[in-house]
């Protein structure tokens, strides 16, 4: 009996790499970038099948929106075709065949000691999904983490927003 | 896009699909925003999905069309609008006699499930959605007017 869901999920993995791989060897940018979009989608529906929607939500909307507006603004800017680097071809693949091999080496040699796959080590978030009716009462026990109990958190992240978009609009004022 | 400036616009078949896909988008950032504290999302999603369609526009049909609608000092006001409203909606946590924080609810507490309960979560849903997509969408006007100095 194969089970169809761990099949899917196994298989949207290699979809990622393979995904991955044509971002990276695209010549055309704005085709990579539409392609960098779709890898987004990929990952926003692993993160359904985890049972996180909020942050698939999140992916959705910056991978595919935000992403890929920031990129197209910056091709219409900038050139559209990728040049080909300087460089040794056959040293450039070695350096990339090592740096594949290193990484498999390690993996191999630290990820043993993690914890198995969908076993947390803090055990903080069951109290929330017991308590979050009694003591919020939202439903979305997301936002209520958000806005309730991880109250200051969120509003270090608004802050920031708020001042990177003031940076920006300090550094870029003289340019326009 | 070859040789054509993005204050130009795009084609027609750009235009048209914009024009059908902006207000579900729109739509849809609403419902996310005032059901953040029952259904998944919440303000940042909803502020992100608010941005994306007005740039969808902006690169759809040129950054005057959109700049006309939505003016740079309206975005500037309305994002410091959210983030007073999440300072304020903190605020009142101190002012009902609890610390900075505190989740107290202005309107009547309701009960689970409600779009009026679970304390203040829709005000700092609604404040986070103000900040959020006034502040992507001053950044990519930025983006978009940006124009290297003459030397």
């Amino acid at each position: 009996m194969v089970d169809v869901t761990f099949t899917l999920f196994n298989f949207l993995l290699v979809m990622l790499v393979v995904l991955a791989l044509i971002v990276v060897e695209l010549k055309d940018l704005l085709y990579a970038a539409i392609v960098a979009a779709f890898y987004s989608v990929i990952v926003a529906v692993l993160y359904f099948m985890l049972q996180a929607p909020d942050i698939a939500l999140t992916q959705v909307v910056v991978g595919v929106g935000l992403q890929t507006a920031i990129i197209i603004i910056t091709i219409s800017k900038t050139r559209r075709m990728e040049e080909d680097s300087p460089g040794n071809p056959y040293l450039k693949a070695g350096i990339i065949m090592l740096s594949i091999i290193l990484m498999v080496v390690f993996a191999f040699t630290f990820l043993y000691d993690f914890p198995a796959f969908g076993e947390p080590v803090a055990r903080v978030g069951q109290y929330y999904v017991e308590n979050v009716l009694k003591d919020v009462g939202a439903w979305n026990a997301v936002g209520a983490i958000v806005w309730d109990y991880r109250g200051y958190d969120t509003l270090g992240e608004t802050l920031v927003l708020f001042t990177a978009v003031i940076i920006v609009l300090a550094v870029l004022r003289h340019e326009r | 896009m070859k040789g054509r400036k993005p204050q130009e616009g795009m084609t027609l078949i750009v235009k048209t699909v914009s024009r059908i896909l902006a207000p579900v988008m729109l739509l849809l950032s609403a419902y996310i925003v005032l059901h953040g504290h029952l259904t998944h999302g919440g303000g940042f999603q909803g502020g992100v999905l608010i941005a994306c369609a007005l740039v969808l526009l902006l690169l759809a049909f040129g950054v005057d069309y959109v700049e006309g609608k939505v003016s740079f000092s309206f975005g500037q006001v309305f994002r410091s609008l959210g983030a007073t409203i999440i300072l304020i909606t903190a605020l009142l946590g101190m002012a009902f006699g609890f610390w900075f924080f505190k989740n107290v609810g202005v309107y009547p507490y309701g009960f689970p499930g409600g779009i009026f309960s679970a304390g203040s979560l829709l005000l700092y849903n609604i404040g986070e959605m103000a900040n959020v997509s006034a502040s992507f969408l001053v950044a990519f006007y930025f983006l978009v007017k940006f124009r290297r100095r003459k030397r």
